[in-house]
């Protein structure tokens, strides 16, 4: 049983490795761009769609940021009730609020999909296109289902975390997201707590090493 | 069936099931009930994200707060902010006050100010003499101070919700709007008469005795009368509601007169209401009063009202343009409220330091001078970024593109503050912000439109405006319910979830909803300080160590300055909406 909760917990943190990185390349990339922008605007050689592709990366870093906070349990919500939940029944109640946490994400994403790709209207049979360059006679175009591709992919990043902690809840093991996290309330808050946020970089390279 | 989903997501919700499923859930099952496509849940999410600049505002000034929080600017805040006040009474109080109010404007997010300027302010204030009670409380009642002042992610949030939430509203809901403003005066009117009438009688709503009736006539036709005759039951209130739908009507002054009959029986009164829509009824208004039978001895007030405007189809933001909400807007209408906060809590720190005669520190330009030099790559950033939106050289996500970059470079490679192998961790924690913004974002405008869709803010209007009848009373009850909000919600998941049912609702009372964002971002703010679970208090006892209670105390004094400026920002829109007027901010 631990070991399958290890593995659980290495496959959580590799994840979670992951869409660290890819926030840091969009992050980048949008400051790039959003930069370039303005500074091609202030000399008169405007380039709409420098912005207008920064804000489908808007798309991309909401959801890799929303996987991550599924992962460190740090999404927006009420916990009135759960600051009053301790041990055996809070665990159950924990493990069945992520359960349909996961349900419901689940949800989501099958509706995500068919948006994306599957559906009569979806934007790949659509063949929407999300911004496009032209240099001389050539354009380039980025199609509007890869721009959204983030959609299901974040939302399916976000259920399986949520999976993971029904896992974590049900066991009584901490989340590998809020381990070591001594001022785990002051994240919730959305606080950038120095040794916290060190801590759960140990903790992600922890678990790929 | 809905009473029971809305019953069992409420409890989910308590339970901390995060708010953008919570919110999510309720939209998709309302899609599903009203036959929509769940497609369109990611589709207007998706077409408004690549549609409009402002989302960039969210992740970049996002950004911009935690590479700022990272970094040593929190000590070369306050060192510049003590050079340049220090020598004023309760000089470091108030130094604190303004340090904590610049960096939550940039960190926006309630908390990160308690936790990052708490630790270093608080040993300051007690050496410097401040009795540790006051300390505590000012620094745990500034965790919130800032959200006023651009570029505050809470006014983006809002002005985005408030924005959609509008936009939505067409030229029938406005003619509803106004209709609807007239009709509240009039009603007020004819409680007035009524009471008069009655000679000495209870004012006519107050003089109901078991049951109320109401009566909801609806003729469709063009401009005719409609005459509605109230059920004959002792004690009862027969509120007959007389709508007369004159769309189309045709031009001129469209004018409808409704009788109503008041009924022969005792203790009876009758209010009828009857409107005439007069909705794409070209030019002309015409309003008639009918108030017959008020002096009878049964207090009968028989109203009719027929407002019909001229409306044109046309949006609120043509109709309006005061209406409209714009971040830039916000950004310029915090400023005022803002510093009107500001200066209350600084004089109370002021003549406090005078009373417990704390030293102050003496004025020295040369200090002013080194400290400005050893801040002089961050110090014009908020003066650009303010500026730049006023003065119309840039709009709120140029402004929020160059903060981000410029204070990207300075801290990484001018003041080397954020090495580069932190740069992972604060670029993932700011956008775990982001994202759990952004989801609760798409969630929450898919309930909206759900919400407008079935008329909800329509119907919450019909159910508040027969029992509140001035605008004044609606925004004082309002303050309230804000109040309780702000203790239970944070700042953004409360800004998502009421502003959508609210701004409508506020804009039939006349309301502007520039003016209802800072009325709400005060009272949350507020609402963050108030026992017994208002979040600054948590925070301030997890950074301070101290118990809760200790904080309670603490934040009292703080808490009645704060009312009294929600007083005067709530009830004087002047306030808030001056500058936009006189910078004429799109």
């Amino acid at each position: 049983m631990n070991s399958i909760i290890e593995i659980i917990k290495k496959v959580d943190r590799g994840l979670a490795r992951v869409e660290t990185w890819l926030i840091v390349f969009v992050v980048a990339a949008m400051l790039l761009l959003t930069t370039t922008h303005v500074i091609l605007k202030l000399v008169g050689a405007p380039v709409i769609q420098l912005e207008e592709a920064a804000r489908f990366l808007v798309i991309w870093v909401g959801f890799a940021g929303g996987a991550v906070a599924a992962h460190q349990g740090r999404h927006i919500n009420v916990d009135i009730l759960t600051r009053f939940l301790h041990g055996w029944w809070g665990r159950v109640i924990m493990t069945v609020v992520w359960i349909i946490g996961a349900v419901m994400t689940l949800v989501l994403l099958q509706s995500a999909i068919s948006y994306v790709f599957t559906s009569e209207q979806s934007l790949l049979k659509d063949g929407d296109i999300a911004i496009s360059f032209t240099f001389g006679e050539k354009t380039i175009g980025i199609a509007g289902w890869i721009a959204a591709s983030i959609i299901p992919v974040g939302l399916a990043l976000i259920a399986i975390h949520m999976l993971f902690s029904a896992v974590y809840a049900a066991t009584g093991h901490t989340s590998p997201g809020k381990e070591g996290q001594d001022a785990q309330k002051q994240a919730a808050m959305g606080a950038p707590v120095k040794e916290d946020a060190d801590e759960t970089v140990h903790a992600g390279e922890g678990g790929a090493s | 069936m809905t009473m029971i989903v809305v019953a069992i997501l409420g409890l989910l919700a308590l339970l901390g099931l995060p708010l953008f499923l919570v919110l999510g859930a309720g939209a998709l099952s309302g899609y599903a009930a009203s036959g929509n496509q769940l497609e369109l849940y990611f589709a207007s999410f998706y077409r408004q994200v690549a549609g409009n600049p402002i989302y960039l505002a969210i992740p970049l000034f996002t950004l911009t707060g935690y590479l700022l929080a990272e970094s040593r600017a929190p000590e070369r805040l306050v060192r510049i902010s003590r050079a340049a006040l220090g020598w004023l009474p309760g000089g470091l109080a108030i130094v604190a006050l303004v340090t904590c109010a610049v960096f939550t404007a940039f960190t926006g997010a309630s908390g990160v100010t308690i936790v990052a300027l708490g630790g270093l302010l608080l040993p300051a204030l007690l050496k410097d003499g401040y009795p540790q009670r006051f300390s505590i409380g000012l620094l745990t009642s500034s965790g919130s101070r800032g959200i006023l002042f651009p570029p505050s992610l809470p006014l983006i949030v809002y002005a985005m919700i408030a924005g959609m939430t509008l936009q939505n509203i067409d030229a029938d809901t406005l003619a509803e709007m106004r209709r609807a403003q007239s009709g509240v005066e009039v009603v007020e009117m004819a409680d007035a008469g009524a009471g008069r009438g009655a000679g000495g009688e209870p004012a006519a709503r107050g003089s109901v005795d078991d049951q109320i009736a109401a009566a909801l006539a609806e003729v469709d036709g063009a401009g005719e009368g409609a005459g509605t005759k109230p059920g004959s039951v002792d004690d009862q209130i027969a509120a007959a509601l007389a709508e007369v739908d004159g769309a189309g009507a045709g031009a001129g002054a469209g004018a409808g007169t409704t009788a109503t009959k008041p009924g022969s029986v005792d203790d009876q009164i009758a209010a009828a209401l009857a409107e005439v829509d007069g909705a794409d009824s070209g030019a002309g208004a015409a309003g008639e009063n009918v108030d017959r039978d008020a002096s009878q001895t049964q207090p009968a007030a028989a109203v009719a009202v027929v407002a019909t405007a001229a409306v044109s189809p046309e949006s609120v933001d043509d109709a309006e343009p005061f209406m409209q909400v714009t971040v830039d807007r916000l950004f310029v209408a915090g400023a005022v409220p803002g510093l009107l906060a500001l200066l209350m809590i600084a004089f109370y720190a002021g003549w406090f330091g005078r009373k417990h005669k704390v030293p102050r520190t003496p004025f020295r330009i040369g200090e002013l001078l080194r400290a400005t030099r050893d801040m002089a790559w961050e110090v014009p950033v908020p003066f650009i970024v303010v500026g730049g939106v006023l003065g119309g050289f840039l709009t709120a996500v140029e402004a929020a593109a160059f903060a981000a970059a410029w204070v990207f470079v300075v801290e990484v490679f001018v003041y080397r503050d954020v090495p580069f192998k932190r740069l992972a961790a604060v670029f993932r924690e700011s956008m775990v912000l982001v994202g759990g913004i952004l989801l609760i974002l798409m969630s929450a405008q898919a309930l909206t439109n759900f919400f407008i869709d079935v008329e909800i803010p329509q119907k919450l209007f019909g159910m508040v405006k027969s029992t509140i009848s001035s605008p004044l009373t609606f925004l004082l009850i309002l303050n309230v319910f804000l109040l309780v909000v702000g203790m239970l919600m944070d700042i953004f998941s409360a800004i998502m979830v009421v502003v959508p049912i609210i701004a409508p609702v506020a804009l039939y009372y006349g309301i502007n909803p520039v003016h209802l964002g800072i009325i709400m971002l005060t009272n949350l703010e507020i609402g963050f300080n108030t026992p017994p679970v208002g979040v600054n208090l948590f925070v301030g006892s997890l950074a301070f160590r101290r118990p809760i209670v200790e904080l309670v105390k603490a934040v009292v004094p703080y808490l009645l300055i704060g009312v009294i400026a929600l007083i005067l920002i709530t009830y004087v829109p002047g306030l808030s909406l001056w500058l936009i007027q006189a910078f004429n901010v799109k």
